[in-house]
């Protein structure tokens, strides 16, 4: 099959979005697809990936506190257009079509089937219910939605109208069930573990950071490796910051502690970590939050604690560190669990939402002679309307 | 006079738009619908096919297996995307989840027969979200008061969600180390 895949985010800027589509190129590559990839780029000098087509560089717009890296403009829409009639492709594939940018361009400039991932978390939700008017004229041309986890697909439903199929994301298992630990990791004075943007609120490092003095009250010796970029101000005593780490870090980061925490305080749709850690082998202590409790399966995989609350969270990990009986038993449940996840099977599960979208389209992919900003402007005129 | 004369022609001109621009994305969400209706009906079919093998495959009850085959049948005798279709399809649905939970090991087994209908199952589910999709996409425009007015939408009948209950059937057991 001839597939071709859309990047809302520029490709050299580490994100979910951007590894999550280049594992399923991977994935779909491995099973002897031809795929092809087109991104925002920002470096010129950025190494990409043979299949990578760069559509250009991204416009930083400020949005809730951070920034977003969006693209849309002329120059991106010939090299869209251009990709994809020479791309030939049997199926669309667009990441996020909620965010004005380069997903958004292709859905409005290409016709036939055509499939898109919603990434999106709660916190979005709001803007979506605002932008179904506009949006509704590009996604009315999908084929087909696909949603990460049934917490997105609610958001869809909800926000959108219109359903989706559920697709988890996927994780490449055996890139973390073969970290070998880090040199002197994890000791005996017990372990814990943190991976995610430090300076993010919501990954809920304060939490964890708060439950430290806590456990060292029963764990003296207690250790903390937090794995992940962001501004840090002073650490308690045991925690080790690494962070920016590389994949390959990252794996030996959670191979080299005794139990994985993920005090998040929300705005997660699907928890990749969680199966990161499982696929480590790491023990997990998570936040109660909706995503999580579905992918450990309400607790049967992990530690499962009250959202925020440091004192919990304290209580939670000491019930691992005690015991290494119970750190085993969920280990071991964990390996067998997130295989369903690994990308060797959700990519077939990708293929076969494709196969049904091309089963309900006519032709091929290929640059519709009549863009979505004809359609944009007889939406404009029926806006007049009373 | 001259003035009221252009305005006349302006508002005409904008309204003659609005009808093009509209009749011409009704257009094209009524073949992604029809496409799309299409490819259900066959999905349907073919997993009313998948399930008459697993009423042959004999690894089932005798009572389980012409209950199957019963619904299969009746499946098979009604085409179009009607309720009659809708009532059909979910008495097979009905069937094929009862057999999962009285039978697990049947579902829980990999043998080729389970997976074709677990397979088919999805796939018949995941056409049918496509399609109500595009009813849903198609009744967006439609149901505007300018549109129905004006009947833009032709005479292309008035799309229905299809309907039934299709609840996921349990995967057939899949190791990551077995495939690699």
């Amino acid at each position: 099959m001839r597939i071709g895949l859309v990047s809302p985010y520029p490709w050299d800027v580490p994100g979910g979005v951007v590894a999550h589509i280049a594992d399923l190129a991977e994935a779909l590559i491995g099973r002897g697809h031809h795929v092809q990839a087109i991104s925002p780029v920002d470096d010129d000098d950025a190494v990409l990936p043979p299949y990578v087509t760069r559509a250009g560089r991204s416009l930083p717009i400020p949005y809730n506190g951070s920034v977003s890296r969006l693209l849309i403009g002329p120059v991106s829409q010939q090299r869209l257009r251009r990709w994809l009639h020479d791309g030939r492709f049997d199926v669309l594939h667009v990441h996020s079509p909620e965010t004005f940018s380069l997903s958004l361009l292709a859905m409005g400039n290409a016709r036939g089937p055509i499939v898109a991932t919603f990434h999106a978390s709660q916190a979005r939700s709001r803007i979506l219910a605002i932008l179904q008017n506009p949006l509704q004229v590009y996604l009315e041309r999908l084929s087909g939605r696909i949603a990460v986890s049934p917490a997105a697909r609610k958001t869809i439903v909800e926000h959108l109208g219109g359903d989706a199929v559920v697709v988890p994301n996927g994780v490449n298992v055996s890139r973390f069930s073969d970290a070998r630990p880090f040199a002197g990791w994890p000791g005996d004075g017990g372990t814990l573990g943190f991976v995610g943007r430090v300076d993010e609120p919501r990954k809920g490092l304060r939490v964890l950071l708060d439950a430290v003095p806590i456990l060292r009250r029963e764990f003296p010796g207690l250790r903390v490796l937090v794995a992940g970029p962001g501004e840090i101000g002073n650490l308690p005593q045991g925690v080790t910051a690494l962070g920016r780490v590389s994949d390959e870090d990252k794996a030996r980061a959670l191979a080299s502690i005794d139990a994985f925490v993920a005090p998040n305080t929300g705005g997660e749709s699907f928890g990749i970590v969680l199966l990161e850690a499982m696929a480590a082998g790491a023990p997990i202590v998570a936040s109660e939050l909706e995503p999580f409790a579905r992918v450990l399966d309400d607790g049967a995989l992990g530690v499962l604690t009250a959202v925020g609350d440091p004192t919990a969270l304290a209580a939670g990990c000491a019930e691992l560190l005690r015991s290494r009986e119970r750190r085993e038993q969920l280990a071991v449940a964990g390996r067998r669990a997130v295989n369903r996840y690994d990308w060797s099977v959700v990519a077939g599960e990708i293929l076969r939402v494709y196969e049904t979208a091309i089963a309900a389209s006519t032709g091929k992919v290929e640059e519709d002679p009549e863009p979505v900003d004809e359609v944009v402007l007889e939406e404009q005129i029926s806006s007049l309307q009373p | 006079m001259l003035a009221r004369i252009v305005g006349i022609a302006a508002v005409l001109a904008v309204v003659a738009l609005y009808c093009y621009y509209t009749a011409k994305r009704l257009d094209r969400l009524h073949r992604r619908m029809d496409s799309a209706a299409a490819a259900l009906d066959a999905h349907l079919v073919k997993r009313a096919v998948a399930a008459a093998a697993l009423a042959r495959h004999g690894g089932l009850s005798p009572a389980l297996a012409r209950a199957l085959a019963g619904a299969v049948e009746a499946a098979e005798a009604v085409t179009g995307l009607n309720h009659d279709r809708e009532v059909v399809e979910n008495a097979l649905s009905r069937i094929l989840a009862n057999i999962a939970e009285h039978e697990p090991q049947l579902f829980l087994s990999p043998s080729p027969v389970a997976v074709d209908v677990h397979d088919d199952a999805l796939r018949a589910t995941i056409a049918r979200r496509f399609y109500n999709d595009t009813v849903r996409d198609a009744l967006v425009v439609r149901d505007r008061r300018a549109v129905r007015w004006l009947g833009l939408a032709g005479r292309a009948a008035h799309p229905a969600y299809f309907e039934m209950d299709d609840e996921e059937l349990p995967a057939p057991k899949i190791s990551v180390a077995s495939r690699a």
